[in-house]
Order: structure tokens, then C-alpha cells, then sequence
């Protein structure tokens, strides 16, 4: 994920690093009933990564970038057999609930997600009205919940 | 009732998509509505889901490594808790990395190994991490994961994605001591329907290197010796 936002080797590492030491730092205020641990990581994790993307000032590339991957992400191989472990389970349930999504609502959500853009600047990337694609966003949200919450 | 153009704030605030002035409005809205904060923690879980998009990837040799240096050269020290807990920071550190690492990369085995191996050689000394298997069906997403002190005899466990045990039962923890003739009771950990149950524990009696670890279904309370079915062994 925090190559996938930043798309360079030594920045994800530096990115995570940053993320696991803020982890260790913010441990305590951790809350189990509010998230889980997965969760917890990945929002540290991603936050670093953005922070880092904004930062760079390369915000239009990286998006040209993300959106040109876009479908490629979806076709991407899936783990191998020898890596179904749990977490492995799980990341073929999101992909395949992501995939059900509207491509519309998908593309909306890949951007808000990774690319470190505003809301504005989402509407900007996929020439939609600003309402439209803050009613993507929501909707897709619900939407994958509602298809990951299935057995 | 949380109406449409709320909940919309609430997905973005989840995403972090506002803009500032806007994030602090919805910020001061959150501490007065707990059912605002509830939805802003639902969109946020099912927002990690999208990270699995990303293609796995494995982070470079050593990166484990100069994490925990980096905490150690730089004398990090975690927020303590306004409570007794704070003895039992760093086993609940190491969990979420542990946790967070099966998480994060896609080699769960070797990263717990490497994690492991890398804690015991840093500031948390003794502490052992134990990744304990599902036995249920019912469950396959279900985890435990104890992380264990045999030199002071202390340590945690966390349960994710365990269903609240049935009324009249409790999931009960053991530790299994070949110079002992009974697994040695842990304590109850409170499951309550919440997708993670975490619970901290002390021994008074000896326990050796080769002890594993089981979680069982007991009636309420616990059971001095297990009756109920295993649910969770460590290999």
C-alpha cells in the first residue's frame, strides 16, 4: 500500500519506518473496540505515505500515474497459493468486493485512497462535479462494507 | 439520525479528504456524537480493505531491524496510559507490530519469525511472541495471539474476530507446562461481540521454556482445569 502511494523503494521504507515508530509511540491510545489492529496500521501507514506525497509537491503526477494503473491494479496477479495465509484470505475477499463495485464509485475511491488528492482535486482528476463525486465516495464506501460484511 | 450530507463528511473525514477548516468543524462534532464517531470508525475499517488493491510487496532486508533500532537509538518513549496498564506497554507493542506486520506484508511465517527473533534481541528481552491456531470452523477469520514474559511470568493475549461465546460461557486462556499434570489457568477474557477481546495475565507458579498456550470454552468464570472444547493451540 505505501508503494503504491508513493511508487519509490526507499520512501515506502522510510514511510513505514516512520509509521511502525509511531505505532510504538501512540500504542496506548489504541483502542481495540474502535478499530482493529489491521485497520490501526494501515490508517498510521497510509497517513505517513500521504504526508510524504504532498509534501514531494508532485501531486498531478502521481495521480496521472495511479489513474494509468488503475486497471492494471485490477487485473494484478493475485498472491500465490503458497501465500493464502488468513491475511491472504482477506485480501482476495477486498479485492473481489472492490471489484463488484461500480467503476465509477471504484475509480473514486482508488484516488481517495492513494493518490493524496482533496476532494476538489478528486473532481478535478475525473472531471465529475464536486457533489457527485463526494456521493461516489460515500456510496462506494457503503457499498464495499455492505459486500465485505457478506459471508 | 445521522442524515446524508453528515454521513458524506463522516466517509471523507474517514479518507482524510477535508480540507482543514472543514476537518476541524467535523472534529469538534465528533467529541459531542458518539454515533458520529462510530460511523467515522466503520468507514475507516472498511477503507483499509481498499489497501489490499495494492499488489503485495515485501519490504527490503533488515527493515524490522532498523525500526527497533531506530525506537532504541532514539529513546522513544510510548504514551503511558492513565492506569495501572503501563507495565504492560510493551507487550501490547509488540502484538500490534506482530499483528500489524501479519497485516502489512503478505510472508506471515517469515515475518513473525524475523519479528521475533528481532524483539528478543532488543529492549523487550525475554518477550516471546505466540501466534496460537484456530481450531474452529465456525470462524475462520478468529486470530489469538499471545506474547509472553517467562522470566516474570506475565504477558497479554488478543482474540480478533471471535464471536461473543455463547450465554453461560467464556473463552478461558491455559498455559500447557509439561512439569505440570494440569494446564495452568491464565484468566477469562472478556469477548464481549466486539471483532477484538484483549486481556493481560500474571502467574504465580514456575512456568518452563517449553510451555504453549490454549484457549478453551468454559462457563462463566472459568473452570480450574479445562473442560470445554480447544479452540486455540500453539504449536
Amino acid at each position: 500500500m505505501v508503494y503504491e502511494i508513493l511508487g519509490d523503494q526507499r520512501e515506502s521504507e522510510d514511510a513505514l519506518q516512520e509509521a511502525f515508530v509511531q505505532m510504538w509511540k501512540r500504542a496506548s491510545t489504541y483502542d481495540p473496540v474502535r478499530s482493529n489492529v489491521f485497520t490501526w496500521a494501515v490508517m498510521i501507514s497510509r497517513h505517513k505515505a500521504i504526508d510524504r506525497l504532498r509534501s514531494r509537491q508532485r501531486r498531478s503526477h502521481a495521480s496521472t500515474v495511479i489513474a494509468d494503473e488503475f486497471g492494471a491494479a485490477d487485473q494484478a496477479d493475485f498472491v500465490s497459493g503458497r501465500e493464502v495465509t488468513a491475511q491472504g484470505e482477506e485480501r482476495i475477499r477486498a479485492r473481489a468486493a472492490l471489484e463488484k463495485l461500480p467503476e465509477d464509485q471504484r475509480a473514486a475511491l482508488h484516488l481517495a485512497f492513494f493518490s493524496g488528492l482533496t476532494h476538489a482535486e478528486i473532481a478535478e482528476q475525473l472531471t465529475a462535479p464536486l457533489g457527485t463525486i463526494k456521493a461516489r465516495i460515500r456510496r462506494g464506501l457503503l457499498a464495499l462494507r455492505e459486500l465485505l460484511e457478506k459471508p | 439520525m445521522i442524515d446524508e450530507r453528515t454521513e458524506e463528511l463522516a466517509a471523507l473525514y474517514g479518507l482524510d479528504l477535508l480540507e482543514p477548516a472543514e476537518r476541524r468543524a467535523f472534529e469538534a462534532r465528533l467529541e459531542a456524537e458518539p454515533e458520529l464517531r462510530k460511523m467515522v470508525d466503520d468507514f475507516q475499517e472498511t477503507a483499509a480493505a481498499i489497501a489490499h488493491a495494492a499488489p503485495p510487496r515485501l519490504p527490503g532486508v533488515g527493515l524490522e531491524a532498523r525500526i527497533l533500532e531506530k525506537i532504541r537509538e532514539d529513546k522513544i518513549v510510548a504514551l503511558p496510559k492513565p492506569n495501572s496498564a503501563n507495565v504492560w506497554l510493551p507487550w501490547a507493542i509488540a502484538a500490534c507490530l506482530a499483528l500489524a506486520c501479519i497485516g502489512l506484508y503478505s510472508n506471515y511465517t517469515r515475518v513473525r519469525t524475523e519479528l521475533a527473533q528481532a524483539v528478543s534481541q532488543n529492549e523487550l528481552g525475554q518477550v516471546r511472541i505466540a501466534a496460537l491456531g484456530s481450531k474452529l470452523t465456525t470462524a475462520p477469520e478468529a486470530s489469538a495471539v499471545v506474547v509472553w514474559d517467562p522470566v516474570k511470568r506475565r504477558g497479554m493475549v488478543r482474540l480478533d474476530h471471535l464471536p461473543a461465546p455463547e450465554p453461560g460461557r467464556d473463552y478461558q486462556l491455559w498455559i500447557i507446562d509439561p512439569n505440570y499434570k494440569q494446564p495452568i489457568s491464565a484468566g477469562v477474557i472478556q469477548a464481549e461481540g466486539s471483532s477484538a477481546a484483549m486481556a493481560f495475565f500474571a502467574i504465580d507458579q514456575p512456568i518452563s521454556e517449553a510451555s504453549k498456550f490454549a484457549v478453551s470454552v468454559e462457563r462463566t468464570g472459568g473452570a480450574p482445569a479445562p473442560e470445554g472444547p480447544i479452540i486455540f493451540i500453539s504449536k
